[in-house]
């Protein structure tokens, strides 16, 4: 039964709509192999991207328990800025990260983001120079911020209480 | 040491946060514009008696 | 035919002639007090954060975008959960409006939320669980959004959206926990049951940043509703005509 209003703005001209009438739409086989097709993908890509998710980056520590197996092989690396470390180099920077007291030599070739300072957890892209070694080239950061909010002033009042003067707040402000 | 190591540090942070409220604020304006004035064009073509809301 | 009024008070023998009533005309205006609050607080009173600066203030849109998406996604669940159960058309309605409108809101999410990236990590994107299973929520509603309008039968098409509209469930609460599940970039929540990471007028701005945005969440889900309440009664008249026309004819009996 077609049930379209024949006096429709499809009907104007001809009544086409009308004499030939369409079949009535429903769920076609294609229709529902595309469907199936999509969350198929999908749920694939949920897999794929979480799995991998899970194994994000790898802290500092586990990196140096895993450097033999890891060897050169990209991984991306998690760790705090060693205060101290940080010494600008011709087309980077060179610091230290460590996690849970482990260290690593981190050699950064590009700009680090504006928020990269000592203290600040770092998540980097590259690789160890050398199977063994606990140096590792990056050549991508992004800084890792945490959930923690605090006011700009209420904090340097604060730390400065308790220190007796004004702190320096970023490595790069002296320069 | 180099001034400017990038687009957030030459600029400021507020560019970006002129840009995320323009795009929430603007976003909510319009699809409500695009909500009512299609509620109004539809209620033009509907009974009366079948609009009713209050 | 009937036509059933819901205690209508100021409905004219005429009927609205938009999807506007006293009520939301009221919320309409309360909604817009609520957003210049949230500009006040938001853009002018609350300070800029010690590590971050001036960009903690996207955080105000951001988060409340988020979770009213949420919101719209469980609205859409309930409505989808309803419909297949006892073919309530007004509940499949208020899936199609909650969707579209967690559609809108989880767009304002990612987009905030790279424009939020890009001066705090230094990137716009990463495939963290947390933005990636941000991302399939979006898909998925999109692909709610097409499957509800893709032309077929009403029953067929609504009923297939439904079975999407379920499905978002288990993704919002992989999109929620996907920061304790599994490590990524993005950080955990500020608020939560154990206490909030924030105090004073940053709090506060992010609290009125959740009333006005609710407000905003409510007004468009209730127009949206009425519009495809709307485009429903239209449909409905169109076959009504189409079969009179026929019974004019003598097509059908």
């Amino acid at each position: 039964m077609e049930l379209t209003p024949r006096t429709g703005p499809e009907s104007e001209g001809g009544d086409a709509a009308s004499v030939a009438p369409r079949k009535k739409r429903r769920m076609s086989l294609p229709a529902l192999a595309l469907l199936i097709a999509v969350i198929a993908v999908g749920g694939f890509v949920v897999v794929q991207a979480l799995g991998s998710a899970t194994t994000f980056y790898r802290n500092a520590d586990e990196a140096v328990a895993q450097r033999e197996s890891l060897g050169v092989k990209r991984f991306r690396l998690q760790g705090t800025v060693v205060p101290g470390t940080i010494v600008q180099t011709g087309d980077g920077v060179t610091f230290e990260i460590a996690y849970n007291g482990v260290p690593i030599t981190v050699q950064h070739v590009g700009d680090p983001p504006e928020m990269f300072k000592e203290n600040q957890a770092v998540l980097l892209e590259g690789h160890f120079v050398a199977a063994g070694s606990t140096t590792y080239d990056s050549d991508l950061m992004i800084v890792k911020h945490s959930e923690v909010y605090k006011e700009e002033e209420a904090d340097r009042l604060n730390q400065a209480e308790v220190n007796g003067n004004v702190p320096v707040t970023t490595v790069r402000s002296g320069s | 040491m180099s001034t400017t190591f990038d687009v957030a540090q030459a600029t400021g942070t507020w560019p970006f946060v002129a840009a995320a409220w323009a795009v929430v604020f603007g976003g909510m304006g319009a699809y409500a514009l695009v909500t009512v004035v299609r509620g109004r064009r539809l209620s033009k073509q509907v009974p009366p008696e079948k609009r009713r809301w209050s | 035919m009937t036509t059933e009024t819901v205690g209508s008070v100021e409905a004219s023998a005429s009927g609205p002639t938009s999807t506007g009533s006293r009520a939301t005309m009221i919320l309409g205006i309360v909604t817009l007090v609520a957003l210049g609050v949230l500009v006040l607080f938001g853009l002018i009173l609350s300070p800029a954060d010690e590590s971050q600066g001036d960009s903690v203030r996207i955080m105000y849109v951001h988060v409340p975008s988020a979770t009213l998406s949420y919101v719209g996604c469980f609205l859409t669940a309930i409505g989808s959960a309803v419909y297949l159960w006892r073919k309530s058309q007004w509940w499949e309605l208020v899936a199609y409006a909650g969707a579209e409108v967690a559609a809108l809101f989880t767009a304002f999410t990612l987009i905030t939320g790279m424009l939020w990236g890009r001066p705090t990590w230094g990137v716009y994107w990463v495939w963290d669980a947390r933005l990636t299973s941000e991302a399939l929520l979006m898909l998925l509603l999109l692909g709610y959004l097409a499957v509800r309008r893709l032309a077929a039968d009403y029953e067929v098409r609504a009923k297939r959206a439904a079975i999407i509209g379920l499905l978002l469930v288990p993704n919002v609460i992989i999109v929620r926990q996907s920061v304790q599940w599994w490590r990524t970039l993005h950080q955990t929540p500020t608020i939560s049951l154990s206490g909030a990471e924030i105090q004073g007028l940053m709090l506060f701005s992010l609290f009125t940043g959740f009333v006005a945005i609710t407000l905003v969440f409510i007004w468009m889900v209730i127009h949206r509703f009425r519009v495809a309440w709307l485009e429903e009664q239209l449909e409905a008249e169109g076959l009504d005509t189409a079969i009179a026309e026929r019974r004019a004819e003598g097509v059908i009996s």
